[in-house]
């Protein structure tokens, strides 16, 4: 993917780039707001990491000029402000995302993802299959290897939310967000024990395993096995 | 004020806004009395001519009607006008005195055929004697009668008094005026000064270091009383946060010291030169993972902290909305119940009707939840947890039971605190944050919170107000 990074702390702005061309990403690096609206104008990304405070020209701002010269880029910000409502304020901008820093490079990395992918994704599909696992969407019915698998009504958005992000590493704070709609941390392994009732239903008696715990990181639907 | 501030003090009374208030006004009254003198004295003056030439006129008539039958009739009228404020002299055409109670004939005085009201000044020897010049104005007129005779007729008129005085004294007052007022200046801006000076000595103090003054309040309740109690408002407030911030860093030294010092260690044992033969790409992988993981907990720390004491200070409140609590109550009912059933433990959930609450959805689910996960921590397996609520139209209350340990009554308040962890749950983990976050997210909600023994358990009840009672 082709990203664009407009970051005005120039080291964290190096280790999160080269994090992020390890993982096969293009990625421009920018360290004020006049040269990032300039880059984030004139380039073509997939997705632009943008800080929220910037010299020159503010994150906020950059987004509300992108919106408004009908750029639909996904942005994502990134902000030292921890309040929820920075975080309102921030997607009312026309931000799709927003990190709160200390943030780990794991969750970036995976919300980068979830971007790029939602730009892709077609939400008019009716089925959707990883291996032998299949959510047919009208019916909302779920099958592995043909078998019908029985899902309370929150393990079946919880399975759906994977399917849709099939090898990608999901954060259990994005799963909170978009499968629960809490927006706080739980200080316990809650959101561990809803997966392991989930992938109780849906691998067990089969031989190849699809919902996968990435340490220190998340988890991801895939039929590879992670690394 | 102190002696070594007493030099400054009066250039400072002169730059007061009373003073100047004081002068400016003085100024203006001294311009309006001034004004008005000169418009009053103009119009006595203006209707006196107007009076005199009247008498005057009437006079040179009678007296030119009776020069037509000689010279005789003449001096009849003037002897019967000698008995008036009249003064006058008839001399014949050889400029001989004939008639009259002015002793010569006053210089510079040309007759004339026509009536001519003029301000004259007589010269002292024209007149009688005990008459005087001055003060007095001499309209007159003079004229030559048809036998070739000449008359002089003066009608002098004395200036009142009141118009002497002011004519006279118009300066004097001026100057009293504009002396009194600067004196009232000085003791008003002294006034305000003595008020201005305690509020700015106040502030000196805090400036200085003691934030605990406080400005003094008169008993007069006055405007100067209004914005000292204001102030003192203001003070409370910033005092109030300063002790939030300082508790905050406090806490952040005293929590995550430890933690950031294991941190160090690990890491540097982990690249120690005399292991480095013994060690494999495993070994690094673990340590650095390990390092994660340590760190991971710093920051949950770091961010719970902040929040606590955002919450506290009372920031936060633009992202509130009216929701139902008791679908919310539900959902983390809900998520929590498979935590319990881990633990073999029953969640059970007892749900209202739909109730609106006014304040931030995020915060009292997460108040909610770690009241959830302390009881499902705390309670052995087995258990049974309850999750309550409990709509009507004078507040909603959301309860959650337990019936495990419970805590001892002695140490109900004491929970509530930062970093209060009982003996009984040092092994559990937990950073001793959980219910102070659910106190403040009460507190900013305008709830309360309470604990109770239930024999055996606890119960935690949080009461809340119907929206409309909320603002």
């Amino acid at each position: 993917m082709h990203l664009l990074l407009i970051e005005d702390d120039a080291q964290a702005a190096r280790y999160i780039s080269k994090g992020l061309r390890e993982c096969g990403h293009v990625v421009d690096e920018v360290h004020d707001g006049g040269a990032g609206l300039d880059f984030a104008l004139n380039g073509e990304y997939d997705v632009i990491i943008a800080d929220r405070m910037l010299p020159v020209c503010d994150g906020l701002s950059i987004i509300k000029t992108l919106r408004s010269q009908g750029d639909v880029t996904p942005v994502l910000i990134l902000s030292a402000l921890g309040e929820v409502n920075d975080r309102v304020d921030g997607l009312s901008a026309g931000g799709d995302d927003y990190l709160v820093k200390p943030y780990a490079f794991s969750e970036l990395r995976a919300r980068i993802d979830a971007l790029a992918r939602r730009n892709m994704a077609n939400p008019n599909e009716a089925k959707l299959k990883v291996a032998d696992l299949e959510i047919d969407l009208h019916k909302h019915r779920v099958t592995r290897a043909g078998e019908l698998i029985r899902l309370q009504p929150r393990e079946y958005r919880l399975l759906e939310y994977f399917m849709r992000h099939a090898d990608q590493v999901v954060t259990r704070s994005m799963l909170l967000e978009q499968v629960w709609e809490f927006n706080f941390d739980p200080q316990t392994n809650v959101i561990d024990v809803q997966i392991s009732r989930l992938r109780a239903k849906i691998d067990k008696g089969h031989s190849l395993p699809l919902l996968h715990t990435i340490r220190g990181a998340g988890y991801k639907l895939s039929v590879e096995e992670p690394i | 004020m102190s002696g070594s501030d007493s030099s400054p003090k009066l250039p400072r009374l002169l730059r007061t806004s009373a003073i100047r208030l004081a002068l400016t006004a003085s100024l203006l009254a001294t311009l309006l009395l001034g004004v008005s003198l000169a418009g009053i004295y103009a119009t006595v003056m203006l209707g006196l001519d107007e009076e005199v030439s009247e008498q005057l006129e009437q006079s040179v008539q009678r007296l030119s009607e009776a020069s037509k039958s000689g010279r005789e009739p003449v001096v009849d009228v003037l002897e019967s006008m000698s008995e008036t404020e009249f003064y006058f002299l008839l001399v014949d055409d050889q400029g001989v005195s004939v008639f009259g109670n002015l002793l010569i004939w006053p210089e510079d005085v040309e007759p004339k055929l026509n009536v001519d009201v003029r301000g004259l000044w007589i010269d002292e020897d024209a007149l009688p004697e005990g008459v005087a010049e001055d003060d007095v104005y001499w309209p007159g007129v003079a004229l030559v009668l048809a036998d070739n005779s000449r008359l002089v007729l003066l009608r002098p008129v004395e200036q009142s008094d009141l118009l002497l005085f002011i004519s006279d004294y118009l300066i004097e007052v001026i100057v009293t005026v504009i002396v009194l007022s600067v004196l009232m200046g000085l003791l008003l801006g002294g006034l305000v000064l003595r008020r201005v000076d305690t509020i700015v000595a106040t502030a000196a103090e805090i400036v200085s270091g003691d934030l605990n003054q406080r400005v003094p309040i008169s008993r007069y309740s006055d405007e100067f009383d209004d914005l000292a109690s204001h102030l003192n408002q203001m003070l409370d407030r910033i005092q109030q946060l300063m002790q939030g911030m300082r508790e905050v860093t406090d806490n952040v030294a005293h929590d995550l010291r430890s933690p950031i010092t294991r941190l160090r260690n690990h890491l540097e044992v982990a690249l120690l030169e005399e292991g480095r033969a013994q060690r494999t790409e495993a070994d690094y992988r673990e340590a650095i993972q390990q390092a994660m993981l340590e760190i991971d907990g710093v920051i949950r720390t770091f961010n719970e902290l902040l929040n606590i004491s955002q919450l506290e200070s009372g920031e936060h409140r633009t992202e509130w909305a009216i929701f139902d609590l008791s679908k919310a109550v539900h959902e983390l009912g809900e998520f929590y119940e498979m935590l319990a059933s881990e633990k073999e433990q029953t969640l059970t959930i007892l749900n209202g009707q739909e109730c609106n609450v006014l304040g931030s959805k995020a915060l009292i689910s997460q108040a909610i939840g770690n009241l959830l996960e302390n009881a499902i921590k705390y309670s052995p397996s087995g258990a049974m947890i309850g999750l309550e609520i409990h709509c009507s139209a004078d507040g909603h209350r959301v309860v959650v039971t337990d019936n495990g340990p419970g805590i001892r009554t002695s140490d109900h308040a004491r929970v509530m605190e930062r970093y209060v962890r009982l003996d009984s749950s040092r092994t559990e983990p937990g950073n001793g944050l959980g219910l102070s976050l659910v106190k403040a997210v009460m507190k900013l909600h305008g709830a309360t919170l309470a604990l109770e023994n239930r024999n055996p358990g606890l119960q935690v009840s949080m009461q809340f107000c119907a929206h409309r009672d909320i603002d």
